[in-house]
């Protein structure tokens, strides 16, 4: 069979540029790909990168433990959250955590029903992403309670108090919202993972191993009626997870919103929000996939392609959030209402005005390089303009958590607010924590969907006209 | 790669019978604009709101038709192939739009209350925005809009013209880079007129997803319009071999995505200032949920979202064109329903000029329909409709030099 | 040593289109108790088995419809008769606030009911399956496609089948005990 490696999928978002690369590197059959991705876990020894890597990783997850500990013993006044300022760390870092876990799900589900393939091979990373970026963010607002192992308060129980949540505030919604969406999200990985876990029964060689992946992988056979529910499934749970993650950061954003504190209250944050997240989150992918990519060797896996298209999703969201934050800054004056233009003059020229000039730096101006092709083509470049992408993101949050916060209505209410190094131990931790569970998630399960990868290959099509002739 | 098509082949000419839905638009156009005449000299005030209504809907269509077609140049997909001839007929409307914008020009003082200098100068919250909201500012700013509008209609047109028989990459990446920036100029121009044109007949209240509820009402007008027509095209050659329940579908899916972020960006902004209960916000929705205007307003999210959302779950109706159309067709008469919402409950310059005499009170109007707000509409549809059916009968209905043009006559799995 | 039970005989095919020609041509002989394995999702192999339908988008519909009655009636029985609170002067039957809620409980029971439903189905987690007796079928996850005949089918017949498989040249056909 004579195969061009241009042919290996039909490339969608890019139709043109003869010099475009490909999805999927030459010379790949089943075969290779499947031995490819599963030496990785199966065969690789460990290596002195990745355990350094872990290492460091694994110390800032006990700095975590260490932090979250120490707020168990003395209450969340080891923080520097005070009143004015209610929100601070917490609740930033929940933003920007649920927010990264976002990009996950659009590559999952949301470019799948969009049938843009080249999402094949970063999708299941990008989905452990997801998961572990989700449960950096759920942790935040269960020790922001300051008595967490009360948090099964917040769901709705017959409790011997009589007592039930209550359905308007945005804050018991987010409890539906990020547990439906932690769930749906786990759902949705392990269900991608069964088939390639069955490869990985197949392909192990320790009797053990074999057995751990068998257990997991249920049975697994690969029959043409079991695939056929499978596909409807996953084709479903698409459907289902493409509005749910939608939702989340909308919900997220009426946490704000829903609160009439000029700054928070603005309806453009829904749609603002979500773009934003999938900006940051996007950015998290490029910053795991340049290094993956480049460690194990898969660079003919996840391609420059992969790099390009990611980065022109970055570049659309972060305009996106440029419009979000133009709007922001246009009603303000609009409004003719005194308290929305304080506000964005607080904003870039008040006390905290140096968060605002980095955002605007961080998110909208160092990002516009991304029109470059050579920039998106060099993947140390791309690496830094996510770095600052993530910085800026941050930053966001905390431009709209504090400073909206210090300065209301009345300037009697008036403070200010300052992190102690609990805040930033325990944010630093939470990176330890994400990076802790994606350096063992390489290690242990297929960081690239075998089975998908196997469909983009020309060999995997029917050939038509041969059948018809029978 | 098992089956190719021999795209030199095959005729990609306009049928002669858009010249008879031509006339026929135009026809309807005519009659209907002769009672509109009447009505812009016996009631002009209610002749505007109407011709606004069905102002707005035609300037949705051809802004809805450039977006997609940007869109597409970025992303590619059949949906874009398909239905690029019929976006970028949309988009050479352009001008004609700048040439009706004229009535609403020399109108404007009875349309928005802030022209007049009583309530500039004496409504406190007015008072404080006189740099947007000042008739000079207003014309100038609808020059600009227009300007750039044209331009890039200019430079998309004419690039596509010469692709009919050029296959270089250049003009290609050329419009690509139009398309990328034409997204931005888009989505500001469309936010800010729609502030000075819809927003401001209430110049009271504000909204910060406005922009983005226009965008996306543009769109979903960019594909049912799209839908419509090409099914309408597809008994002869070539789109009778192309518009297969394949692509039905995915038009079917596309109107389906855009229900869904109607619905949500309109849910979002009730929601936001639902539970705010802010004066200066509420009182907008107060004066459109009360009454007659409840009913309407009920009215707008059952059919523009409940019942195209249940029915296109349906992959039959989303794979049969004569299901599909009433759904699409649905779609652009509510799009008049909403403009109407949007536009009629606002207070004219009496009744504002009247509330600062009289301060205290929420402003809730009566529902009326007067007979120009359903006559001048139809009149600007018919006549738009026969000028987009004159643009779209001028060029081949597909881009010949297209690279990926062969996949269409493959035969898709839908899911 | 006595004779195990036969399951079935499992042709193995290199390629896609010779294991989708020999389901079209098995079931077009009147086979019907017969299933193919391939490393990835291949429609066209379920549809030469007569395997079209799948009731997954029913389950899913249900659980989703089941999700958002349990969420809405919930607030509203909660809010309104049993734990009434006057929240900022706003009904106590707040409609657009019990809509986020009963939108997330619609897409996590649907969710779950995709996943349950699909390996209920699929009659998974299964501790054994006869198929997984044949050696060669470990590379059914990896490159290799296989169609396997159940010697439950009427028609099936240890000589006469084996003979019809070896038609379609696979590379090979092998017994599987049960």
């Amino acid at each position: 069979m004579e195969t061009s490696p241009e042919s290996n999928a039909t490339p969608v978002l890019e139709r043109l540029l003869p010099d475009q690369p490909a999805v999927l590197g030459p010379g790949h059959t089943m075969g290779t790909v499947t031995d490819k991705i599963t030496a990785i876990v199966l065969r690789r020894p460990m290596t002195l990168g990745w355990l350094g890597g872990f290492v460091i990783a694994f110390t800032m997850l006990n700095m975590l433990v260490l932090a979250v500990g120490y707020l168990f013993f003395k209450g969340v006044g080891i923080w520097g959250i005070n009143i004015p300022v209610g929100w601070g760390f917490a609740i930033i870092n929940f933003v920007w955590w649920v927010g990264i876990g976002h990009a996950g799900t659009l590559i999952s589900a949301i470019l799948l029903l969009l049938k843009q393939n080249w999402r094949n091979s970063i999708n299941r990373f990008a989905e452990a992403m997801t998961l572990f970026a989700v449960a950096c963010a759920g942790m935040f607002p269960l020790i922001h309670t300051g008595r967490p192992w009360l948090a099964y308060w917040l769901f709705p129980y017959p409790s011997s108090m009589g007592v039930w949540p209550q359905f308007r505030s945005p804050l018991v919604w987010d409890v539906f919202a990020v547990s439906t969406y932690a769930t749906i999200s786990a759902l949705f990985w392990f269900i991608g993972l069964i088939p390639d876990l069955a490869t990985f029964r197949d392909q192990a060689k320790n009797p053990w191993t074999k057995r751990i992946y068998g257990l997991l992988s249920m049975g697994w056979r690969g029959s043409a009626r079991h695939w056929k529910r499978y596909e409807s499934a996953y084709l479903l749970l698409a459907g289902l997870a493409t509005p749910l993650v939608l939702s989340v950061h909308t919900v997220v954003s009426f946490d704000f919103a829903i609160a009439i504190v000029p700054g928070w209250h603005t309806t453009i944050f829904p749609p603002y929000f979500v773009a934003g997240a999938i900006y940051s989150g996007f950015a998290m992918v490029l910053v795991l996939a340049i290094p993956i990519r480049k460690f194990y060797g898969v660079e003919d896996m996840i391609t420059l392609r992969h790099l390009d298209n990611s980065a022109k999703v970055m570049l659309a969201t972060g305009l996106i959030v440029a419009y979000g934050y133009s709007m922001e800054a246009f009603f303000a004056y609009y409004s003719g209402n005194f308290w929305e233009r304080f506000m964005f003059l607080n904003r870039a020229t008040g006390p905290m005005s140096w968060a605002y000039v980095l955002l605007i730096l961080f998110n909208i101006l160092i990002p516009q390089l991304l029109w470059f092709r050579k920039v998106r083509m060099s993947p140390p470049m791309l690496f830094m303009v996510s770095v600052v992408v993530l910085v800026g993101m941050w930053l966001e949050r905390f431009v709209i958590v504090v400073v909206s916060l210090t300065r209301d209505f009345l300037p009697s209410s008036w403070g200010t607010y300052t992190a102690t190094r609990w805040d930033y131990m325990t944010f630093l931790g939470t990176l330890g924590l994400f990076f802790t569970a994606m350096l063992l998630f390489v290690r242990v399960m297929p960081s690239i969907t075998i089975f998908e990868m196997r469909t983009m290959l020309p060999e995997s099509k029917v050939q038509e006209e041969v059948a018809a002739h029978d | 790669m098992s089956t190719s098509v021999d795209i030199a082949k095959k005729d990609f000419a306009p049928p002669a019978s858009l010249a008879g839905f031509r006339n026929k638009a135009l026809i309807v156009g005519i009659v209907f604009a002769i009672p509109s005449i009447y009505g812009a000299y016996m009631a002009t005030d209610q002749f505007l709101r109407g011709y606004l209504i069905g102002y707005m809907w035609c300037l949705g269509m051809a802004l809805g038709g450039m977006a997609l077609l940007m869109v597409g140049h970025m992303t590619g997909g059949n949906w874009w192939m398909l239905g690029r001839r019929v976006f970028e007929a949309a988009m050479r409307t352009l001008p004609f739009l700048a040439l009706l914008f004229i009535p609403i020009v020399l109108g404007m003082t009875r349309l928005y209350s802030w022209m007049n200098p009583e309530i500039a100068a004496h409504d406190p919250t007015v008072a404080m925005k006189v740099g947007w909201l000042n008739p000079h500012g207003f014309i100038i700013r609808a020059v600009i809009y227009f300007a750039l509008w044209m331009l890039w209609a200019w430079k998309l047109g004419s690039g596509s013209d010469k692709q009919d028989t050029d296959a270089s990459p250049a003009i290609w990446q050329k419009l690509k880079v139009w398309s990328a920036t034409g997204m931005l100029i888009y989505a500001f121009t469309i936010t800010f007129a729609s502030v000075d044109w819809v927003m401001s007949m209430d110049p009271n209240w504000y909204s910060t997803i406005y922009g983005f509820i226009f965008i996306a009402n543009h769109l979903l007008q960019g594909f049912a319009m799209a839908t419509i027509v090409l099914i309408m095209l597809s008994s002869v050659a070539p789109m009778n071999e192309l518009m297969k329940a394949d692509k039905l579908h995915d038009y079917g899916k596309l109107i389906f995505a855009l229900t869904m972020v109607w619905g949500y960006f309109s849910f979002s902004q009730w929601i936001i200032i639902w539970a705010g209960n802010l004066p200066d916000e509420i009182t907008w929705y107060l004066a459109r949920i009360r009454g007659a205007w409840g009913v309407a307003a009920i009215l707008l999210v059952a059919l523009q979202f409940a019942l195209p959302f249940v029915l296109l779950l349906s992959r039959d109706i989303k794979r049969d064109a004569r299901k599909l159309i009433p759904v699409a067709l649905l779609v652009l008469f509510i799009r008049l329903l909403d403009n109407f919402w949007l536009i009629i409950p606002n207070p004219t310059p009496q009744q504002a000029l009247h509330a600062l005499h009289h301060p205290g009170g929420v402003f809730i109007p009566q529902m009326t329909i007067h007979w120009t707000y359903i006559v001048t509409p139809i009149a600007l549809i018919g006549l738009w409709t026969a000028v987009f059916m004159w643009f779209l009968a001028k060029r081949p209905l597909l881009v010949r030099t297209e690279p990926q043009l062969a996949r269409l006559w493959e035969a898709g799995h839908g899911h | 040593m006595t004779e195990a039970p036969l399951y079935g005989l499992m042709a193995e095919f290199d390629n896609p289109t010779d294991l989708v020609q020999a389901c079209k041509a098995s079931y077009a002989a009147g086979y019907r108790r017969m299933d193919a394995y391939s490393p990835y999702p291949l429609e066209e192999a379920a549809d030469a088995i007569g395997f079209h339908k799948t009731r997954v988008p029913l389950v899913v519909l249900c659980g989703g419809i089941l999700g958002g009655t349990f969420a809405y009636l919930l607030q509203y029985w909660i809010n309104v008769f049993s734990y009434p609170l006057n929240i900022g002067g706003r009904p106590l039957h707040s409609w657009p606030a019990f809509i986020v809620p009963t939108f997330e409980l619609t897409i996590l029971f649907a969710g779950i009911a995709a996943v349950v439903g699909m390996l209920g189905l699929n009659g998974l987690p299964q501790p054994y399956h006869p198929v997984f007796n044949n050696p060669r079928f470990s590379a059914a996850t990896k490159d290799r496609f296989f169609l396997c005949i159940e010697a439950a089918d009427p028609q099936f017949d240890r000589i006469q089948t084996q003979r019809f498989m070896e038609s379609f040249n696979p590379r090979d056909v092998s017994e599987v005990a049960d």
